[in-house]
């Protein structure tokens, strides 16, 4: 799916801006940690984190969307 | 109220969440709860079931976990599924992946009331006080604040959705990513019983019945 490539190649352009930024950055998920680059080699090979991050990263875009409604519908003053 | 406080400290996520778990020391200091701290070496089974023993009204626990377990020091369980009755009829606030699932829902049965999440925790080291904030807000709200369950939950889930909307402002989208997740797998089995809470909701459970039936009638033959 094109739309999936496009969301993969930000998450992993956006995972090497950070391991230069902060190569001490880590994620811990559970007993695991990983480094910003054992993320983005992870993500190439774990069909089910890179779901899992697909699926927050889609519902936090879904929040942003209702939150910016809720912002627009008090500025304008509709109910 | 008395409480029991238990943080190991064993592997690198320990260490955070064992430094987060410090404000909910201060915390119940300042609000005069009687706090016994297993901390490290003494947050291990016998310790643990040893002060359950003397009683308490809030159980406290920070870190590893997993479906039927809180994991101790020695990486082994001190609650499990065979000793959860210590915590019947009490108040348990966890930080702890998974426990939720089956640990919570056995606690709850027993009128415990059990605040934890039902999927791996995670959390990024570029926004540790944000990470904190969220796994002990809901303490604040129950135990300092004293707000009733139902309202706390309503109360953690808002402020886990304003950390995330402020770390994405923030550019720390993993982080926001991470708290977006927490927020869906924390659960408040006394606002909302397991069944409500559980993704698949009542209707999938009973639909999963027969299925459960027959695979246990495969396994006895």
């Amino acid at each position: 799916m094109g739309d999936e490539k496009i969301l993969k190649a930000a998450v992993l352009r956006y995972l090497e801006a950070k391991e230069k930024s902060e190569p001490d950055w880590k994620l811990f998920l559970g007993k695991e940690s990983l480094t910003a680059s054992e993320l983005r080699e992870r993500l190439n090979k774990d069909k089910k984190l890179w779901k899992e991050i697909r699926q927050w990263a889609d519902a936090l875009a879904v929040d942003m969307f209702n939150e910016g409604s809720k912002k627009i519908e008090r500025n304008s003053g509709t109910p | 109220m008395n409480a029991i406080l238990v943080r190991p400290s064993f592997d690198d996520a320990t260490r955070y969440t064992f430094a987060f778990a410090e404000e909910i020391l201060e915390w119940c200091r300042q609000a005069g709860i009687d706090v016994v701290e297993l901390a490290e070496g003494e947050a291990v089974k016998s310790r643990v079931e040893e002060e359950l023993k003397k009683g308490a009204d809030l159980f406290i626990f920070y870190d590893h976990g997993d479906e039927d377990c809180l994991v101790g020091q020695d990486e082994q369980p001190v609650i499990d599924l065979t000793n959860c009755n210590w915590l019947a009829g009490k108040d348990v606030y966890t930080l702890a992946c998974l426990s939720a699932r089956k640990l919570g829902v056995e606690v709850w049965r027993q009128k415990g009331r059990y605040w934890g999440y039902n999927q791996v925790v995670g959390f990024t080291t570029d926004a540790l006080p944000e990470f904190k904030q969220s796994f002990n807000c809901g303490f604040a709200y129950l135990f300092i604040e004293r707000i009733p369950h139902g309202t706390a939950l309503d109360k953690a889930r808002e402020t886990f959705d304003k950390l995330a909307t402020a770390l994405v402002s923030e550019g720390k989208i993993m982080a926001a990513i991470y708290m977006r997740k927490n927020r869906e797998s924390l659960v408040d089995y006394n606002a909302h019983g397991p069944e409500e809470s559980s993704s698949g909701g009542c209707l999938l459970g009973l639909l999963k019945l027969p299925f459960q039936y027959l695979s246990a009638r495969i396994r006895r033959r």
